[in-house]
């Protein structure tokens, strides 16, 4: 229980590469080749989604301002887009948030794919 | 200058300047670097495979060259001496045992491949464990009980 209280902290300076990377990556990949498409592989060998999954099609239509294209690939991608943002444009010291509520989170997330894919 | 605190600044292990980088005890690489050395090895093994691949025409044999040929490629350079892939060397990253500062050894080098391998399956949720782990480790850093360095501070030791 102890590291489930402990709280879990982004390294912002790493995370903002990533923000710039992902986002980028977000916004561009609807023109892009489908062989280029990020595709999760846990979702194209067994079928069963991530907790990431949509993230990419979330984050990208909420940079491209279409909110229900976002809610419908993953509600937590518009949360994810809005952090990235932040971190890009005005990064904050610290980042951090309870390890329980980071798993629920994540569990949230997945159980929304797991639905989407009709697996739940 | 010893490999366990290279260049006098903080070794793998706990460092004698807490907060100095951030949560980890000591200098790692960054994201940015990291990324980009991936992608370079992922190129060069990627170069080779097709060749291969101009050669061998069974499917199922290429998908068997193509997951040894990471592996070979992985152990024999991030196993070895240095520490370092191509790509790690073009970023000037290598690979160090998390306690001593030394190299991983083959059979780590192995195991960092395999669950590299993992780490990405997940969305690369593996990879992406570096942002918030406190010691900026992946899943196959973790496994192999190793971390990803600058070689600014921790050069290669000379033999």
């Amino acid at each position: 229980m102890g590291r489930l209280a402990a709280p879990v902290e982004l390294n912002v300076r790493d995370a903002r590469g990533a923000a710039l990377v992902g986002g980028l990556y977000a916004l561009v990949q609807p023109l892009l080749p489908p062989s280029l498409h990020l595709d999760c592989p846990l979702r194209r060998l067994t079928g069963i989604p991530c907790p990431l999954c949509g993230m990419t099609t979330s984050v990208g239509a909420t940079l491209r301002l279409d909110l229900l294209g976002a809610l419908r690939a993953n509600p937590f991608g518009i949360a994810v887009a809005v952090l990235a943002i932040v971190l890009l444009v005005r990064p904050p010291r610290r980042v951090a948030l309870p390890a329980w509520v980071a798993v629920t989170l994540a569990l949230a997330s997945w159980s929304f794919e797991l639905h989407r894919y009709g697996i739940m | 200058m010893s490999e366990i605190d290279p260049a006098g600044a903080g070794g793998p292990g706990p460092s004698s300047a807490p907060g100095l980088y951030g949560k980890a005890s000591g200098p790692r690489a960054s994201f940015w670097r990291r990324l980009v050395a991936g992608l370079i090895d992922g190129l060069i093994v990627y170069i080779v495979y097709l060749l291969i691949a101009f050669v061998v025409k069974n499917s199922g044999a290429l998908t068997a060259i193509g997951a040894l040929l990471g592996l070979a490629y992985t152990t024999y350079l991030e196993g070895g001496v240095t520490g370092q892939s191509i790509g790690k060397r073009l970023m000037g990253t290598r690979v160090v045992d998390a306690t001593t500062g030394g190299p991983i050894g083959y059979g780590r080098g192995a195991i960092r491949y395999v669950v590299g391998v993992v780490s990405g399956v997940a969305c690369a949720l593996g990879y992406l464990w570096m942002l918030w782990d406190g010691e900026k480790q992946t899943w196959h850093d973790k496994a192999s009980s190793s971390y990803v360095v600058p070689v600014s501070a921790y050069p290669v030791q000379q033999q």
